[in-house]
């Protein structure tokens, strides 16, 4: 009985770890099909304004909890993350993902028109891992690299498109920024481009 | 017309030389004023969970097949080269301004006007045209096996996709190579971007690459075979222009939207794809 027991708890254990330690792949390819369903859904046929803020939020659930916030704060921050405040620090962990998430969520729910997401390729380092995918728009297939990170699960910290490094990007603006602003400044900075994004979103989908 | 490129790319060699000769020091000692700022990090990465540093995180490309190519020297970290970056943001706010309240409305009607697959058989016409030219390129960077597939796809495309209209060699493994230009060929010579440089309507470029475009003027193969006169040669540039105004205003709105500072962004967005294409 109890070595009957003590199989079926090890069996347990063994399925519940293997669904846990996902690959990079996986952990890109669970999210991202989560998110074509919610945008497929027939829920969202007809987005009025309320519905797509629903769908908004619905497809931020799915997307927040596979980026690694603080590392993408202080890698787009920079040479300048140490000038900021503990306090500072977060309120731009927290805008920054907000600026992401209502910049690229946006930009999705536009236009996504059904296009084809194939899963390519992936290669692991110790802790670092990226990810290839291919997203056929038009006629070719754009490459897009997610980097990730594995601390318990991994979890993105850059997007490449076509080579172009999301994070860098950032970083330059923000260094740019700094270099003649305050931490404080660059905050509220964040906070208006947010709230521009928000309001464009209730505008209708042409 | 070709006069005037002449004169353009003489204009910018000499500017190029004289930034060239006069610019490279201030722009090292910046760099190392920057890398030591980063080490004064470093020493803090653990109390952010994090055991790489931010090169490690952002510069390495373990997707990368070529080994050779792995760890090339990235110095899109640092600021990118800008030495009249008044001038080019003056030109940066004109054109956003022509964007959004020309081209734009343009690209929207011209949408309206045409089938999607008369725009794609357009696109593809304009994209077999340029196929002797990235030949070519591909010759002078030595990829002898790029290439061959150019010259393959050209042959494919023209007389089996009705003289480039329809792109039947992108269906073909093997017979989509990477699109080559001149500045990439000058980049793979080793020639750096230089100044950036915003051009009036056209956007981001860099020095070096202004003057690859203007050099392909007088190598574009096609020039030579073809003998047409500059009226027809300037209605046919248009019609590329404006076939490929929608694709470009949808990218531009794309980085505004995501941008701080979309000039900073577009330049350093530019100066990163430029770098990937040179790469590959």
């Amino acid at each position: 009985m109890i070595k009957k027991a003590a199989f079926l708890f090890a069996l347990i254990f063994v399925m519940a770890t293997e669904c846990y330690a996902q690959t990079p792949l996986e952990s890109i390819k669970v999210p991202t099909e989560n998110i074509i369903s919610i945008l497929k859904s027939d829920k969202y046929k007809s987005l009025t304004p309320e519905l797509r803020e629903k769908q908004w939020q619905e497809i931020w659930n799915v997307v927040k909890d596979n980026f690694e916030f603080t590392i993408i704060s202080r890698l787009a921050a920079g040479k300048y993350w140490s000038s900021f405040s503990k306090d500072e620090q977060q309120k731009f962990e927290k805008l920054f993902a907000e600026l992401l998430a209502n910049t690229y969520i946006n930009k999705v729910q536009e236009n996504f028109k059904n296009q084809e997401v194939s899963y390519i390729d992936e290669k692991i380092s110790g802790k670092k891992a990226e990810v290839l995918v291919h997203v056929a728009l038009e006629d070719k297939p754009v490459p897009i690299i997610y980097r990730l990170l594995n601390n318990n699960g991994w979890l993105i910290y850059d997007v490449k498109v076509e080579g172009m490094s999301m994070i860098k990007n950032y970083r330059s603006q923000f260094d740019e920024f700094l270099f003649k602003n305050s931490p404080e400044k660059l905050i509220k900075a964040l906070d208006s481009k947010i709230n521009q994004l928000r309001e464009e979103r209730k505008k209708p989908v042409n | 017309m070709k006069k005037i490129y002449f004169i353009i790319a003489l204009f910018f060699s000499v500017f190029f030389i004289f930034s060239f000769s006069s610019a490279q020091e201030p722009s090292t000692a910046k760099t190392q004023a920057e890398d030591s700022l980063f080490e004064d990090i470093e020493s803090d990465y653990n109390d952010y969970g994090s055991d790489f540093s931010d090169e490690e995180l952002l510069d390495d490309d373990l997707l990368s097949e070529d080994i050779s190519q792995k760890n090339p020297p990235d110095k899109t970290f640092k600021k990118d080269y800008d030495p009249i970056e008044p001038v080019n943001r003056a030109i940066f706010y004109v054109n956003d301004k022509v964007y959004v309240y020309v081209f734009t409305p343009v690209a929207k009607g011209y949408v309206k006007a045409t089938p999607k697959f008369a725009r794609t058989g357009i696109k593809n016409f304009f994209s077999n045209l340029g196929s002797p030219l990235r030949v070519l390129n591909n010759l002078f960077q030595g990829k002898f096996k790029n290439a061959g597939q150019e010259t393959g796809r050209f042959f494919v495309n023209t007389l089996l996709g009705f003289l480039g209209f329809v792109d039947s060699a992108s269906t073909i493994e093997g017979l989509t190579p990477p699109k080559e230009d001149l500045g990439q060929t000058f980049g793979r010579w080793g020639i750096g971007n230089g100044p950036y440089l915003v051009i009036p309507l056209l956007g981001p470029s860099t020095l070096r690459d202004t003057l690859g475009m203007a050099g392909e003027f007088y190598i574009n193969p096609v020039d030579y075979a073809v003998d047409i006169d500059s009226k027809e040669e300037l209605i046919m540039d248009a019609t590329n222009a404006l076939n490929s105004l929608p694709h470009k205003m949808d990218l531009y709105k794309t980085l505004k939207d995501s941008a701080l500072d979309p000039y900073t962004a577009a330049k350093n967005a530019y100066i990163q794809l430029r770098l990937e294409q040179v790469k590959k």
